[in-house]
Formats: C-alpha cells, structure tokens, sequence
C-alpha cells in the first residue's frame, strides 16, 4: 500500500544536506546541484495577464461573505435536537435506567451521583453562558 | 533563467531576486494588512496592485505542480478570484504571500486531484528510484561541464511528482521558509523536510557516476 508522508529524517543528516548545498561544501557534485535548484527555469505569466485576472474577476458574480453567522445558528440547532432527544429518551427509559443503576450500585449512590452531576452542570453553565458572545471571526483560508 | 516565448515584459510579478528576507519584518505585515484593508475597502487599483505585486508568485506555485500553459493560467484566475473573495478572512498574522501562495496551491491541487494525478511520490514504490525513471538517453557519464550536468537536473527535476518539485521551487527560488512552506501546503514540517531531503538525495545520486570526470 503506498503511503503519501514520507519516513522521517534525521536532523543531522538535514543539516548535513543543508550544508553541503550552501556553499561551505568543496565538493563540486553538491556544487553543481546547489547551482541547479538555485536556477531551474520558470516561466512567468503573459504580458496581460494581470488585466485580465481584473476583467474576470470584475464579470464573477459577487458572493456573499460567510461571516460564519449561519454555522452557528445550524450548531445551535443540531444541540438543540440533541438535547430534545436525550430527554425525550430519559423520559421513556428513566425509570428502567433507575431501577437498573439502583440494583447495580444501590439506591443513595445513584442519588448522590446524580447530585454531583447537577453540581458540575451548575458550575459549568453559568461560565458558558457569559461566555457565548465572545466568539472570533472565522478562520484564514 | 526565464523560458522564451513568454517575456516578462511590464507584467512581471515579485521578482526572485527582490524577495523579502526569510522572516518578515513587522512593517512588512503592516504593509500586506494595509494593502489587504484597501482592497476590501474598494479603493480604486489595490486590487490591481496585489494582482501585479503577487501574480508571478501564484503563476510559480501553480505552473509547478500542473505544468500546463492553459491549465496554469485558467487555475491562477481562479486562484486570484478566491483571493478577492476570501480576502476578508487574511488576518494579517502572516505575509500576505504566503496567504496567497496557500490558496495558488489548493486550488493546484483540486485540480490535480480532480483529474487523479499523484501528487506525491508514494512511499512503497517497489522501489523505483529517480535514476531509474531517467530515460534510456540520459548519458550522466557523458557529462563534461557543469552546465550540462546543471541541465540535466533540471530536466530530472521537471520529472519528478508535482508535490516534490513544489516544495523544491518554493524552497530554493521562492526563498521561503519551512515553517512558512507548512502554511502554504497544509503539510508538517518534518514531512516537508523529508521530500526536500529525499529529492535531493536522489538528484545529487544522478550525479555520481560523473564524479570521476569532477574529481579530475
């Protein structure tokens, strides 16, 4: 199976390589290819070309900017249904999860385990909460 | 050195050998974010300058990794088309090249990918090496001047997949930075680092049999 990262290197030999083509090297084999990479040939854009990268730009219909407004409201959303579901499954299977959780790890543990979750949700919310409008512009490209 | 048939004339973008020095100064950012804010804000001809100032960098990118006139220049108006779209989105932490360079070299690579062209030389090749896809012509031992060993790397480097020479050009011509060239291509540095190595190991072992005739 191909595999498109290569192994790594050892820093060492990078630097040896880095060396060799800088110039310090005496050898004119790391001489010559130093002078190659240093000079292959490119090719450069038409006379124009920068005219008419305006003019299709100009033509391209305008688009609207994504100022991410609309992500965060389909996030919003999608908890939202999570949540409606997560509790519309406690209401169903509740009970049965009780009576399982009670006969497993007995009747107080569960209740006080339940009141340490309700502690952690209480102390997380509030700080959620003042935070939700602090968030950044969308990422660089 | 320049190919003929397409001169450089007055539509010549950054030239290679005026590039800014490898870690861009904070005036440099200031310019880039300036030059940024006036083409969002619509002054007249900003536009036009980035198009002009950064057009030889995105033709570079692109021309590398498609190698095809057509192709090349259709994908650099497509690339500039992002550019002024997504504009807003430059931040202005890094150069303005290399925000541009980035996105020349995503949309290279769609196209590649579009097409299912490798970009990349895969790793578990069965083991074939550069040298041995060198056409039967190539006579290494035949070489007696630096020239025309010179241009018989560059012809090998021509073949090699489009990732490697990419990295070579940016690296060695584009004078950029690894951490900058890991922002251009989305790659780790140390992956950049191994391509870089690798391709030059090999280039460097296609001159070993013509050693006898250096050492002379």
């Amino acid at each position: 199976m191909n595999r498109t990262s290569p192994p790594s290197i050892d820093e060492r030999a990078w630097q040896a390589q880095e060396r060799a083509l800088s110039g310090e090297s005496r050898d004119r084999g790391d001489a010559v290819l130093a002078r190659a990479l240093r000079s292959a040939p490119v090719t450069e854009p038409p006379p124009g070309f920068a005219a008419d990268v305006l003019r299709h730009v100009a033509a391209a219909p305008a688009v609207a900017v994504d100022d991410g407004r609309l992500e965060s409201l389909l996030q919003r959303a999608l908890v939202a249904v999570f949540a409606i579901g997560a509790l519309a499954t406690a209401v169903a299977y509740g009970g049965d999860w009780w009576t399982l959780a009670s006969a497993a790890f007995g009747g107080e543990a569960v209740r006080w385990g339940l009141a340490a979750a309700a502690c952690l949700a209480l102390s997380w919310w509030p700080g959620r909460w003042l935070r939700r409008d602090d968030h950044t512009a969308p990422s660089a490209a | 050195m320049r190919l003929p048939g397409l001169a450089t004339g007055g539509a010549v973008g950054v030239s290679l050998s005026a590039m800014p020095p490898r870690d861009a100064p904070d005036d440099a950012l200031r310019a880039d974010r300036a030059l940024a804010d006036a083409v969002l804000a619509g002054a007249p001809g900003a536009f036009e300058r980035l198009v002009r100032d950064y057009q030889g960098l995105c033709w570079h990118v692109i021309d590398r990794m498609v190698r095809h006139p057509e192709d090349t220049r259709e994908l650099c108006q497509e690339a500039f088309l992002r550019v002024h779209q997504a504009l807003h989105q430059y931040r202005g932490e890094s150069a303005l090249k290399s925000w541009i360079a980035q996105v020349a070299y995503s949309v290279a690579k769609r196209h590649l990918e579009r097409r299912r062209i490798p970009i990349a030389e895969s790793v578990d090749d069965d083991g074939l090496s550069l040298a041995e896809r060198v056409p039967d012509g190539f006579d290494l031992e035949g070489a007696v001047s630096d020239e025309e060993a010179v241009a018989h790397l560059h012809a090998a480097i021509e073949r090699l997949p489009p990732l490697q020479r990419t990295l070579l050009t940016l690296y060695h011509l584009e004078d950029m930075p690894i951490g900058e060239i890991a922002r251009v291509t989305g790659l780790a540095e140390g992956t950049i680092k191994s391509h870089l190595f690798r391709s030059r190991k090999q280039l460097r072992g296609l001159l070993e049999p013509s050693l006898g005739v250096f050492a002379a």
